[in-house]
């Protein structure tokens, strides 16, 4: 008979490895099933190697401990190792299609706070698996790469999961693979979601690429025949290579064709003539509405699996870790014959950090710029800011409330039809995406 | 000029351990100051080598991870290693000084359901303080013993303490110095608690000792010559040990004459015939109302300091983790330009998780049995109809929870059958203050 586990976690990405982690520290039998043969890779296009540092997020004020080299998490008292490099971001680039700068963030003002000024840190992702790899290794977890889990069953006392010829069986399950997660597909999770889209992503990572200022991440929207893709460009963690990464939710937009229009023909061209590819990663993700309830038949959703596109890598790191803790104390307060309070404990903690206090229709509209406004609008609007806005890294945020104001009687004065355009964004997102959404269908895990 | 440090913290006991280790996770540049040159050596008597293990306590329940060597607290989601030997303890049995026994669990219905049906697993305190040292140290904090802080200034934008002929600076201080705090004296903090009584205790390692059930902690009522006292008898986590602990709150009891008598006259003596004593150690500490805010002039207050006479080890553990994360999150806080909030949050779940949670006159009332039946007839009288186990658990909060049937229908025997017992009983109602009245007036809080 198979060995049973206390716990089960799919996927072991930062939400996977937390879980893992917390229910391992516990003392809890816990199995670690991963797809890939290698967790420490990172084969598709991932923009989430960067982390927001300087607000609030997840209800945690992140930071990195360089003497300890520890990512921390204050309020909610967690920590974990991660050694390897990093570079601090310190402002946020937009660029209007024809090259106008507006600033998110003074870069020599919030260089000068040194890490205190940073809005995020860039580090490398696959380091980080490796450190967490060790970490989850320490404390009895077992895991076990090359499983790609098809089939989950939940029975009264338990979940057995099955893929790549074997089963495992556990008292809990924690699902984390993913934004794609099949888990949440077969579970029933996505029945009640609505489908907006898919987010299509090509990342390239260089060398030689020269932007006119370090340590900044810069975004841009290319236009091109099919439509638009958002592009950014942002440091690695290892100084002198970039990550340029382009995302589109319209199926019909080439972004390999794109990338090169971003690299040949737009005002940043000269940026690149120096620039060298090293490897060339894509991923397509599922948008849905996210899961409000993410337990069900002792099934817990943590990370990117129950949210809109993603959770960003804080939101996967809290709730990885936060799912982890609370099955640790549904396990014992089973093992002590008292009420499970701690599932429900998770959904609203789910509830009060994320439903409720980041509203998914705002991320998704920060990914649908192009689908309000058109080059020659978007040209025009941001080319009437000139001073710097806030700086930060949150894409639940808008930067530009107050300039709106200053703006909105030259907006009304001189071009009504971008301003009717603009107000286009109040229109709920199902609306602004409704013939993307036509075109669109939902992949699979 | 001497370096600043991010946090001090005064005390190495569980909660400024925990404090610091937070802390210096989160990078702070943290200095831990303990009076003792050795912080892993026990040197008093001490009532918490047990930790409470089978319920809801400061809203975690306890775990042992014996696999990975880790004690856990799930919900607040902290866990760190403690390596030392332990045991397992099953039940709790109250005894009368006629030897009557009370039970909180049936020893060997818990014992069967393995460590699901402890009530609590007795630790070796000195191995606990060892791990936490190097739990610290593995996260640079500068550990600096034998300072004793005598002096502490707080500045517009931190707090000097000086101590042991040392000055040390930091931007917040964590006062995690033990129920007889001298940082919450001198920084005014027990100005508007009120203060019961000392607590007097004197302890003994023994050996030899034939407990009549050896996974049960014994808690006996004695009436000394001298007035009476409580016993604990329980064996340590460390083969052929076994440590006894009596307390009382009156300054007039001859605690060493009367461990004597409870040794070789009272009901329970036959356990101790083959006893040796190994090491002995006294304490005194100081029973205050508890302090409702716990944080002042960049001051934090954690652990007993700021408790009545102790929080209990998973009180410190948890108030002192929670203590190290919030000075963390308003350093950062401060670093960033944002509001302030860590402290707050840490004030008002001093609040909720202790204050509001457990009312410190129930501890104080367990506290006062003396005082409402004062002789050993009265309490053999009253307790030798409580036949039924309670539920097993081991908190001085809850324990009485489930004898409250059978109380009731001693209580009324006693009214029927002895009106003059019923009459101190109905003492029991009075606030401790009141219980306590003539104690307090022969006392004086230590120094």
């Amino acid at each position: 008979m198979a060995k049973r586990y206390d716990v089960i976690v799919v996927g072991a990405g930062p939400a996977g490895f937390l879980a893992a982690k917390a229910a391992g520290e516990n003392g809890f039998n816990v199995a670690l099933l991963e797809k890939k043969t290698d967790p420490t890779q990172l084969p598709r296009a991932c923009g989430q190697t960067l982390v927001s540092m300087n607000e609030y997020y997840f209800g945690n004020l992140v930071n990195y401990n360089p003497r300890d080299k520890r990512m921390t998490f204050s309020s909610d008292g967690f920590s974990f190792k991660y050694d390897g490099p990093y570079q601090n971001l310190y402002c946020i680039h937009m660029y209007t299609p024809n090259g106008h700068r507006v600033a998110m963030g003074d870069l020599d003002a919030q260089k000068k706070k040194g890490d205190a000024g940073r809005v995020g840190l860039s580090f490398n992702k696959e380091v980080l698996f490796r450190c967490y790899l060790e970490e989850v290794k320490a404390c009895g977890v077992e895991v076990f790469p090359g499983v790609n889990v098809q089939k989950v069953t939940p029975k009264a006392d338990g979940v057995v999961a099955e893929g790549s010829g074997q089963s495992f069986e556990g008292r809990y399950l924690i699902a984390a693979d993913g934004v794609n997660s099949r888990i949440a597909e077969i579970m029933g999770f996505n029945k009640d979601r609505y489908y907006y889209c898919n987010l299509y992503a090509l990342t390239y990572h260089m060398t030689g690429v020269e932007p006119p200022a370090q340590n900044v991440i810069t975004i841009t929207n290319a236009f091109v025949k099919d439509g638009a893709a958002s592009v950014f460009l942002f440091p690695l963690a290892t100084a002198g290579s970039h990550q340029l990464a382009l995302i589109t939710l319209n199926p019909k937009v080439n972004l390999k064709t794109t990338a090169d229009f971003v690299m040949k023909d737009m005002f940043c061209a000269p940026w690149y003539k120096k620039a060298k590819i090293l490897k060339t990663l894509t991923a397509v993700c599922n948008c849905y509405a996210p899961i409000a309830e993410p337990y069900k038949d002792r099934v817990l959703l943590a990370g990117d699996v129950g949210s809109t596109q993603e959770l960003e890598i804080t939101g996967a790191m809290v709730s990885g870790w936060k799912a982890g803790q609370f099955v640790s104390t549904a396990l014992q307060e089973e093992n002590l014959g008292l009420p499970v309070t701690a599932t429900k404990q998770y959904v609203d903690w789910w509830n009060q950090a994320y439903i409720k206090t980041y509203d998914h229709e705002i991320y998704m509209k920060g990914m649908a710029r192009s689908l309000i406004l058109d080059e020659e609008a978007s040209n025009y609007f941001f080319g009437l800011i000139n001073e710097t806005l806030p700086a930060m890294w949150n894409p639940y945020s808008s930067p530009t409330g107050a300039v709106l104001q200053r703006i909105m009687p030259v907006l009304m004065k001189e071009r009504p039809d971008v301003l009717q355009k603009l107000q286009r964004g109040a229109l709920p997102f199902a609306q602004i995406i409704a013939n993307i959404t036509k075109i669109s269908k939902p992949v699979s895990g | 000029m001497a370096k600043r440090y991010d946090v001090i913290v005064v005390g190495a006991g569980p909660a400024g351990f925990l404090a610091a280790r937070a802390a210096g996770e989160n990078g702070l540049e943290v200095a831990l100051l303990e009076r003792k040159s050795d912080p892993t050596v026990m040197d008093r008597a001490c009532l918490q080598t047990l930790i409470s293990a089978n319920e809801y306590y400061f809203g975690n329940l306890f775990q042992y991870n014996a696999r990975d060597k880790r004690i856990c607290f799930s919900s607040d989601g902290f866990s760190f290693k403690y390596d030392g030997s332990y045991l397992n303890m099953y039940s709790v049995a109250a005894y009368t000084p006629s030897g009557h026994k009370i039970e909180h669990g049936d020893v060997n219905a818990q014992k069967k359901k393995g460590d699901s049906g402890r009530v609590g697993i007795a630790l070796d305190k000195e191995a606990l303080f060892r791990c936490l040292l190097e739990e610290v140290k593995a996260c640079s904090v500068e550990v600096i013993p034998g300072i004793n802080v005598q002096k502490v200034t707080p500045s517009a934008d931190g707090v000097v303490v000086e101590g042991s002929g040392q000055s040390f600076e930091g931007r917040y201080l964590i006062a995690a110095d033990g129920v007889n705090s001298r940082v919450a004296r001198v920084m005014g903090f027990n100005e508007d608690r009120y203060y019961y009584c000392n607590l007097y205790a004197l302890s003994y390692y023994l050996s030899g000792v034939e407990l009549p059930e050896p996974e049960q902690v014994a808690l006996v009522w004695a009436y000394g010559k001298s007035g009476a006292f409580r016993c604990f008898i329980m064996p340590r986590p460390i083969k052929g040990e076994y440590y006894l602990l009596v307390i009382t709150v009156d300054p007039r009891v001859n605690l060493e004459a009367g461990v004597d008598y409870f040794m070789t006259e009272a009901a329970c003596a036959p356990w101790f015939k083959k006893a040796k004593k190994l090491r002995a150690y006294s304490a005194v500490c100081n029973c205050y109302s508890p302090i409702t805010v716990p944080y002042k002039n960049r001051v934090l207050v954690a652990g007993d300091a700021g408790a009545t006479q102790e929080i209990e080890n998973n009180g410190a553990m948890i108030s002192g983790w929670k203590s190290g994360q919030a000075v963390s999150t308003a350093v950062q806080e401060e670093n960033l330009g944002l509001e302030v909030t860590g402290i707050n949050r840490y004030a008002s779940w001093w609040q909720e998780a202790f204050i509001k949670a457990y009312p410190h006159e129930l501890y104080m009332t367990g506290m006062s049995m003396a005082y409402i039946l004062p002789t050993a007839e009265d309490i053999n009288y009253v307790y030798g109809h409580i036949k039924k186990p309670g539920h097993a658990c081991w908190n001085p909060y809850t324990a009485s929870n489930s004898l409250r049937e059978d109380m009731a229908k001693a209580v009324a025997i006693t009214q029927r059958e002895r009106p003059d017992i019923y009459q101190k009983l109905q003492r029991k109602s009075l606030h401790p203050k009141e219980l306590l009245a003539e104690i307090t007036k022969i006392s004086k809080p230590v120094q």
